[in-house]
Formats: C-alpha cells, structure tokens, sequence
C-alpha cells in the first residue's frame, strides 16, 4: 500500500523515469484498485485531511475577509529580499561557496609562495640596504671636519635614491684617498656606495672602519649621524651576506642586532622583516 | 473552532511581514495566478493556520512566517499539478477516471457539483473565481464569496473524495459494466 502511495506521489511530482511510467499507466489500466488510490490521490493530494471544524473556521474567516476593505499589494523592499535569502536555503549555498572559494584562494597563495622560486640573495640585499644620513640645513659641523663631511654628503646625498653613479664613487674615493685624519665621513658613504654597487668585500672594509673606535666617535658626534651605528651594523650584515657569508652566521648576528635595536625605530621592523627572509634561505 | 468577536485584529504576529510573504511566495508560484486564486487566498490561510495554531510568541518569526506561507503555495501547486498531470494520462485511462469522478460528482450537492464541475471537468476550464459564483449562484441559488471558494472546493473535494473510497455504485468492482 504505502508503495503504490510513493509510486503514485512520485508520478504527480513528475519523478518517475519513463519505465516506470509506463509500468504506471499499464497498472492502471489493468488494476481498478490502484486506478482507486490514483483517482484518491488526485483529488486530495498529500496533505491532511481538514476537519469539518477547520473548513468551518475558514468560511467565516474568508465571510470576514471578504467584507473587510481589500488590502492593498505590499510593496516590496530590499530588506525583505535581504531577509528572504537570510531565511533561504541558498543562503548556506552562497556561504559554502564563499568559504571554498576562500579556502581555495588562500590553498594557490601558500601554493604558489612555497613553490616560487626564491630570487637571488643580492636582491634581497638590495632591497634592505639602508642608505646613509645625509647632512641638513639643521645643526652644526665643526669646523676643521666641515670639509670632508660637507662635501662627502653633498656627492653622496643628491644621488641619494638612485644607484650611485660612477662619478660619485670616483669622488668619494678621491675624498678618502686625500684624508688625512684616522678616519673622515667620506668613508662612511663611501661604504654605502660600495654596498649599492654589490662590492661587497670593500664595503665590509669601509664598515669595519665605521665601526672601529676612531670611526665611531667620528660619526656619533655629528647631529645627523649620531644615532647610524645600528644601520651600520645592519648594512656590515648585508654585506657579508654578499660576499658569500653563511646566511645562518648572518641571522646570528641579525637577531643579536634586533636585541639591541630600540622597538620604536623602523630598523627594528625591517631587521625582523629580513630575519623570516633569511629563513627561507637558509 | 470558531473566530470569536475581535479576535482577528489582536494578531500576535507581524502582520506587515506576513502580507509580504504571502504576496511574494504568490508571485513566485505563477500557476496559481492562472487558477484563480489571489495573493490575499494565501494570507487569508495563513492567518487561520497561525489562529488555530493558538496566541504564543513565534520563534524566528520571520522565518517562520516565510515558511508558512511557502508551503501554502507548495501545497496548493502541487494541487494544480496534480490536475493537470491526470490530464497527460493515455485517453483510455483518463478519461475512464473522469467518468467515474463525474459519476460521483454528479451525486454532489448542487453547490459541490457546479464548484468541481468547472474544477476537473469543463471545457475549457473556468478559472474566473466571479464567473464561478455567479454560475453557483444562478443554477443552485446559493451565493458564496469569491475569496472563500478555494475553501469550499476543499470541502467539495473532501465529500467527493469519500464517496469514491466508499464506491456505493461499485464503479471499480464492475468497470466493464459501468463502461
């Protein structure tokens, strides 16, 4: 019984395939009570049976209604199609579809970060090097070093943001090549130079000497460079990085740097930044 | 159950979302607008359906109201649909089953007969829910409302429906007879 019921709701709702149908309309021509069922079927449908209470209560509501002032068509606003798709079950489609395509987004990025090829260190090192402070209009150079540092600056500071031209690395040799102090400040951008133009052993000379003690007091005691020594730390890294130091011994000594590297400062952003570089590299 | 003096206007649901639901879920089921029913039949039902379900507070109301009136189109396209697919059977069958609903119809009240008559059987079918109550009215003399003929068909469904369980002329124990 409950078979032919399914069989039959299934004709109705158009889901039997055209054997099946054919079987069907067989049966009820040979079957007078499956014909029954089908003909019941028909006329009721699934649904339950009203009682004679509940078709008497919509007669009288339908009396009301009908005698009520018709009402007028609602017009409909976009909240009620925000609420409607809220209440649907397309909603769930919609944020299933948004969480695969998100899941599988974010699967090709980690995909395609790991799997890309890493560029070439020197590049890294490139993009890292931090330049040298440059002398402004405020505060003040002692005299018997104006010279030097004035004009050490003024080769280096103009060309600043580009490579540093060949020009600019002939005048700031010849600066360090007429000093006549322990140490002057066109060996301080004259290092940086040499770092931008990938000559990475001399640049490790020239920050050595930045760093060595007549170098330090030199540099710290202008207005403009006083606080460089980390930057040219960080700048001695890269450059050992180039020359073909092992990355791990250059992370040692980055992490030993970012230690000492006040948290305010940018450098301390960029020396994290270059350590998980480093990793990948490692 | 029985509407009692005001009781229709102390609605304890959203009317406004109600309306909307039903006139939406209206627009969205086509075939009943060709059968002559309207969008108020479909609030008009839900509103006895939340009466008889008895004043309490909804749960996710607006859902709820949605769902109510979806499944009252649902319902009454599937009983479209069923009409329409007994109308695809083979000749042979069909129009054996037509004469054994005829046959009983026809032992129908007046105002039974003349509402399933033009329901399953007239050619070409009338839909117009006006012309139906005047056609009622004139040949049975009694006047009912437009907006309630959905709801009298029901009941006319439901008294044809138990004459041919019960099958007095025993139409489909003789089907070769009756033919």
């Amino acid at each position: 019984m409950e078979n032919t019921k399914i069989r039959i709701q299934k004709y109705f709702e158009g889901n039997l395939t055209a054997e099946a149908k054919d079987r069907l309309e067989q049966d009820l021509r040979r079957n007078k009570s499956f014909m029954k069922e089908f003909i019941l079927y028909s006329i009721q449908g699934d649904v339950p049976e009203m009682t004679a209470d509940q078709l008497q209560f919509r007669e009288q509501m339908a009396e009301k209604f009908a005698n009520d002032d018709p009402l007028p068509e609602p017009k409909l606003s976009w909240r009620f199609y925000v609420q409607n798709f809220w209440y649907s079950s397309a909603r769930n489609w919609v944020i299933g579809g948004v969480a695969i395509f998100a899941g599988m987004f974010i699967f090709m990025k980690v995909l395609l970060e790991n799997s890309a090829p890493l560029p070439p260190l020197t590049a890294v090192i490139q993009e890292y090097i931090q330049d040298a402070s440059c002398e402004n209009r405020a505060g003040s150079v002692q005299e018997n070093q104006k010279n030097n540092f004035h004009r050490s600056s003024q080769i280096y500071c103009p060309t600043k943001l580009d490579k540093k031209p060949f020009q600019v690395l002939q005048a700031l040799e010849v600066l360090e090549d007429s000093c006549q102090s322990e140490f002057c400040m066109s060996c301080y951008y004259l290092a940086h130079v040499k770092l931008e133009n990938q000559q990475y052993e001399e640049a490790i000379q020239l920050f050595q000497r930045c760093l060595s003690s007549a170098g330090l007091a030199e540099i710290l005691k202008y207005p403009y460079t006083f606080k460089s020594e980390p930057k040219i730390r960080f700048n001695l890294i890269l450059a050992e990085l180039g020359a073909g130091k092992p990355v791990g011994q250059g992370m040692a000594k980055l992490k030993d740097l970012l230690g000492k590297t006040p948290m305010k400062w940018d450098l301390h952003q960029k020396e994290e930044k270059l350590l998980e570089v480093l990793n990948k590299y490692n | 159950m029985t509407l009692k003096e005001g009781e229709e206007s102390d609605v304890w649901w959203d009317e406004e979302v109600l309306q909307e639901n039903a006139f939406y879920w209206f627009k969205r089921y086509a075939k009943l607008g060709h059968n002559g029913l309207e969008w108020i039949d479909v609030h008009q039902e839900a509103s006895c359906r939340l009466i008889e379900q008895g004043s309490k507070k909804l749960e996710n109301e607006w859902g709820f109201l949605r769902n109510l009136c979806r499944n009252i189109c649902a319902e009454w396209d599937r009983e479209i649909k069923r009409k329409e697919n007994m109308m695809l059977l083979p000749s042979e069958s069909k129009s054996f089953m037509l004469s054994i609903i005829d046959h009983y119809i026809q032992k129908l009240d007046c105002n039974c007969k003349e509402l399933l008559y033009l329901w399953y059987l007239a050619i070409p079918p009338v839909r117009d829910p006006e012309t139906i109550v005047s056609v009622i009215s004139e040949k049975c003399g009694k006047s009912y409302k437009s907006n309630a003929l959905h709801v009298q068909r029901d009941a006319c469904k439901k008294k044809l429906a138990q004459l041919i369980k019960q099958d007095p002329d025993a139409l489909f124990d003789n089907p070769d007879e009756f033919k």
